[in-house]
């Protein structure tokens, strides 16, 4: 596959690169205020939206070595279309129509896979912000036992509590994950999204 | 349905006999509500690692991103290049009617209702080092507030605090939160101005919890400023900036 020169952009994501970085905002912050701005959106609206699929495109980068076959603006605006019209479904706006920018075409399945990796994403960011609510112990505890690099002897002895308790503690603590990500609104949201 | 949580857990940390195994792998290739279940169980266990594996990078990421984006979004619109298409006064009027919506939805909406839509608890997690019977009060009271009952728990919280252990803080923490919950908020103010004051390992939580209690009272002031104190790498401080907005104006 033949990769686009704008990959460039992702590498600055990547390594956080400040120049590069700067070099997306002055070109493409525009675009994107137009368009939030012209869907009903506000100012702020607009910069969390560039931040957000901005976050999102990194991620994806980072996890699934995203290669670019594509202009880096066509695939910025694919995000935060994706990205708002979730959002004004989120705040219960009738009948959401979005006004199209001029600019980029795109084929229906990339709109599709765009929009089907957004859901993914926010899936995952509901996931942790709930994992983010366990107390303390808990957090510490599943990471050490989720990161792949410690059994569960190794990980009582590293959290100073014997093997037993440890064992009843994560059994404790994904019991009451999985009860705060299930008994969510916005997972009962996102899972009729992903049915539909 | 917890069962089958520990179940998966063991069957993914290669925890389970060979026959165990067999049976589970049977029972999610039989069972199609097993099966999305365990589909969840895992998507849910690798996003928590993943997340937790770069949260540093996204942090340092998100930060450099907040600064950019205050440099091209808050200024004027001349990056844009974005042609003014109405005039002055259709903008007026359209702020306007803008203003008029936002401050009717602002006062139409109880304060009650704000508070609601915000404030969502931490587990109690409390550190056990009491005899057994303390140690199972102190349990039951965290289970209590975890479940929402803060009546009950607030009831174990006192009575640990009056016979037991006064100056546990965590204990003194979770009390305040409950006395918030059920309205007492003059003295869940007191005690989180102390831990918010006093660069305890609950100092900035507190801040946030504090701003709900001034919210709960109408005091906009004071949750404002207890709002910006929250630093960027908290937890809640999307929430607060989110807060922020919606009282803008009060």
């Amino acid at each position: 596959m033949h990769i686009h020169e704008d990959q460039q952009f992702i590498e600055a994501l990547l390594q956080g690169d400040h120049a590069g970085i700067s070099e997306i905002y002055r070109r493409f912050a525009g675009e994107v205020r137009r368009f939030v701005l012209k869907n009903s959106g506000s100012e702020d609206d607009a910069r969390d939206m560039m931040q957000e699929a901005l976050m999102i495109i990194t991620r994806q980068a980072r996890e699934k070595a995203l290669a670019l076959s594509c202009p880096f603006g066509a695939y910025l605006f694919l995000v935060v279309r994706g990205k708002w019209l979730n959002e004004l479904r989120k705040r219960k706006r009738e009948a959401v129509t979005i006004v199209e920018e001029d600019g980029y075409t795109y084929e229906r399945q990339d709109i599709a896979q765009a929009d089907n990796l957004l859901l993914q994403e926010e899936r995952e960011q509901l996931f942790w912000e709930k994992f983010k609510l366990l107390g303390e112990r808990c957090q510490k505890l599943l990471r050490l036992s989720w990161a792949g690099s410690h059994n569960m002897e190794q990980v009582a002895s590293l959290l100073g509590v014997t093997y037993g308790y440890a064992r009843k503690k994560k059994t404790e603590c994904i019991d009451r994950l999985m009860f705060l990500i299930k008994t969510s609104r916005e997972f009962a949201l996102l899972q009729s999204q992903m049915k539909g | 349905m917890d069962e089958l949580y520990d179940q998966f857990e063991r069957y993914l940390e290669q925890e389970m006999s060979p026959q165990e195994r067999l049976e589970m792998d049977v029972l999610i290739k039989n069972d199609p509500i097993i099966a999305e279940e365990f589909q969840l169980y895992q998507q849910i266990r690798l996003a928590v690692s993943r997340r937790s594996a770069q949260e540093k990078a996204d942090k340092q990421l998100e930060t450099q991103l907040q600064l950019m984006g205050k440099n091209y979004f808050n200024a004027s619109d001349s990056n844009s290049g974005s042609p003014r298409r109405f005039s002055l006064n259709i903008w007026l009027a359209v702020a306007g009617v803008a203003a008029a919506v936002v401050l009717a939805v602002m006062f139409l909406m109880p304060e009650k209702d704000l508070y609601k839509r915000f404030r969502e608890f931490p587990d109690a997690e409390l550190t056990l080092k009491g005899s057994e019977t303390e140690n199972n009060r102190l349990t039951d009271a965290a289970d209590l507030f975890n479940a929402g009952k803060y009546d009950q728990a607030l009831t174990i919280f006192s009575n640990y605090l009056q016979n037991d252990d006064p100056n546990n803080i965590e204990v003194r923490y979770y009390l305040a939160l409950c006395q918030m919950e059920l309205g007492n908020t003059g003295y869940a103010r007191q005690v989180l101005t102390n831990f918010a004051d006093s660069g305890s390992a609950f100092a900035t939580d507190a801040n946030w919890f504090l701003a709900l209690a001034h919210l709960r009272e109408n005091s906009y002031n004071a949750c404002r400023q207890r709002l910006t104190q929250i630093p960027t790498d908290n937890t809640y401080y999307k929430d607060a900036q989110k807060l922020l907005k919606a009282i803008e104006g009060k």
